[in-house]
């Protein structure tokens, strides 16, 4: 297994308390899979994205228990300069929402798209040159060569989302956590970057996290999807078999919430109130205060149920 | 709607920034209307003049640098051109405008109700106590669970969804006759989208609000609305019935921006993506502004295009509408099941 998170939990000690971010994730991801870890803002996923590279809320984030393994070997434990010289950038690589905050306003492209090859020794001088020349071209930018020396405001949006994900790849690395990659984007831009994701996955082999709150991106792009809800996987499978059966009750919420093209002046299924604080969240499961379906038992921490086929679900209604 | 006057009726509507040699046209040729009670989207890419539309609906446009031409008929004055006063006699009391982000719209230094009390007092000179009354109410009725608490609370101490639900209560106060919502949604996660859209549909139906709703989400415009507009480049391409765009859309661009949406039941297919980019607003065609990136580009697309009717609910702007049959996001099967 090229990713192996197996009961993972991520805290932030924060002066009112102590923030529940990531509780007990385990989730696996095979060379050349895409898997998708979806979920509304402040369900942890993108913190969970962090945690594979250790990039933690400085001062305040700490892993507390679990176990990251890349090819088998722990990443929990590695000592940090190896983890930046080795793993950060080199064997896992990470695209952000906004292509903006990953480049730098003031460098020119060719530094930037070099920067990971220089910094990891992989190319120098002319050999470097053309090694970024050939990175933007899997991208797509056209005449790579004429643009080197241009800055990112000189690109479109779509184009500056192509360039972070060529710094992404130049450096072949196994594993891509690509982070809400296609939100800022318009949909014709978008259609283009999930394309791109798909030919980077298929011409490498490289196994990718996608993290996104649309259902439609995941549907697209991934085999298997993660749900997240309040620091915790409260589904997983196979994409076919939790868009066809949701079987956590936040799952059916999130799917019925989506608007559609064809389901018009039904009413959405809204669910009410919000998550939970993540700073003593309730014991128990922690969707139960929104759950239509709630009982005694949920006041305990839920039981994941296997489904079968890979498909799994954290929930006390299907255990019974 | 045949028969009805229309509540808002634009036409010829253009807005031009930056004054001088350098001016550049944003929107181009708006023409549409907006019945009573009726809920019209409006939808595009970033940068189509949407937004723009809108805010130069309410003469929010910082008018030092801006220049509108045409005509915004609501309940027989124009709105171009209305002077400051009597503006801000309408803006609030007739029409509504809810935005993206509440945050930039709501006065962080003021408690909600401080807000909602200064709209109510402006328009109908209430007292103190009968203002608080009904900001309390009004934001019951927006589904906010403790509103005298929220009454008393300032901005920031609110979260995301609730601050929406505080900003739409302020909009809607005064039972508006026309509400403009820009992106009301899209900063908000889909289970709290969810309750907004309710929330929006409810009033609209209860108060017969009509409804100029702006979104690039095509899945929200299919939820809400009747009628949409398809903006391209500062001009509207295409203006039908909701559930006849979603099938037979008539514009190429229309056609290429449903056919783009990725669908949750389709996994690994390829989507159709449109090529090129939308051309600047210096460097505007003369001709059909969607024509360098149109796969039925032909003789006569260079030449400057007008809106056609087609029928009584459709209108298109392109020459070639007749000659071919466009893929909508839905086939027709999928939309009779």
């Amino acid at each position: 297994m090229l990713l192996q998170v197996e009961n993972l939990r991520m805290h932030l000690h924060l002066r009112r308390g102590v923030l529940q971010a990531v509780d007990g994730i385990n989730l696996h991801v095979a060379e050349g899979e895409t898997l998708g870890l979806v979920g509304e803002s402040g369900s942890g996923k993108t913190l969970t994205g962090l945690s594979l590279l250790r990039l933690l809320p400085k001062g305040s984030g700490r892993i507390e228990s679990g176990s990251i393994r890349l090819d088998g070997q722990e990443l929990t434990t590695l000592p940090e300069a190896e983890l930046a010289r080795d793993i950060r950038g080199r064997r896992i690589a990470m695209i952000m929402q906004d292509p903006m905050t990953s480049l730098n306003p003031v460098f020119s492209i060719g530094d930037q798209v070099g920067g990971p090859l220089r910094n990891h020794d992989i190319a120098r001088g002319t050999a470097l040159r053309s090694a970024v020349v050939d990175v933007l071209k899997r991208v797509r930018i056209p005449s790579p060569e004429d643009r080197l020396g241009d800055y990112p405001h000189q690109f479109s949006g779509g184009q500056r989302q192509r360039i972070v994900a060529a710094m992404a790849i130049g450096c072949t690395p196994r594993l891509l956590v690509a982070d809400e990659p296609t939100t800022a984007l318009d949909v014709t831009i978008q259609v283009q970057i999930i394309a791109l994701l798909r030919q980077i996955q298929h011409d490498q082999g490289v196994g990718i996290i996608l993290i996104t709150h649309d259902l439609g991106v995941a549907a697209s792009l991934c085999r298997r999807i993660a749900v997240m809800y309040a620091g915790q996987i409260v589904e997983t499978g196979p994409v076919r078999a939790i868009y066809r059966s949701p079987s956590h009750p936040y799952t059916q919420a999130l799917l019925a919430a989506i608007p559609r093209l064809h389901s018009k002046r039904t009413r959405l299924a809204a669910i009410p109130g919000q998550p939970p604080s993540l700073i003593d969240p309730p014991s128990g499961c922690r969707f139960a205060a929104r759950c239509p379906m709630r009982m005694d038992q949920c006041a305990a921490p839920p039981p994941t149920v296997d489904l079968g086929d890979g498909h799994s679900a954290a929930c006390w209604k299907l255990a019974n | 709607m045949a028969g009805a006057e229309p509540l808002l009726s634009v036409s010829g509507l253009g807005v031009f920034f930056g004054g001088g040699p350098d001016e550049v046209q944003a929107t181009k040729d708006i023409d549409f209307a907006v019945y009573p009670g009726e809920r019209v989207g409006i939808v595009g890419e970033s940068g189509c003049g949407k937004t723009v539309t809108g805010l130069a609906l309410l003469g929010l446009l910082p008018p030092a640098t801006t220049r509108i031409v045409g005509s915004a008929m609501f309940e027989g004055q124009n709105l171009i051109g209305l002077s400051r006063d009597r503006l801000r006699r309408v803006r609030g009391r007739k029409i509504s405008m809810i935005f993206q982000e509440p945050m930039s719209a709501l006065d962080p230094v003021f408690t909600i109700g401080q807000q909602i009390g200064e709209t109510i007092r402006t328009h109908f000179g209430a007292s103190k106590a009968q203002a608080r009354e009904r900001a309390i109410d009004a934001l019951a009725s927006v589904g906010i669970p403790s509103p005298a608490r929220v009454h008393d609370s300032y901005p920031h101490q609110l979260s995301g969804g609730m601050r929406q639900r505080a900003m739409i209560a302020i909009a809607l106060v005064c039972e508006p006759r026309l509400l403009i919502a820009d992106e009301p949604t899209t900063a908000l996660d889909v289970t709290i989208q969810a309750q907004i859209i309710d929330l929006l549909l409810d009033l609209s139906t209860r108060n017969g609000t009509a409804l100029l709703f702006i979104t690039h989400d095509l899945g929200v415009i299919a939820e809400t609305c009747t009628r949409m507009l398809t903006m391209y480049a500062g001009q509207v391409v295409e203006d039908a019935m909701v559930d006849d765009a979603l099938v037979r859309p008539l514009h190429p661009y229309t056609s290429g921006l449903l056919r783009s949406l990725p669908r949750l039941s389709e996994r690994g297919t390829v989507l159709p993506s449109i090529a090129g980019r939308v051309p600047t607003l210096r460097d505007m065609p003369t001709g059909c502004r969607f024509a360098e990136r149109c796969a039925h580009r032909q003789v006569g697309c260079d030449q400057a295009q007008s809106i056609a009717r087609i029928d009584a609910t459709h209108r298109v702007r392109c020459h070639r509408h007749a000659d071919f049959v466009l893929p909508g996001a839905l086939t027709e099967r999928e939309a009779a099941a």
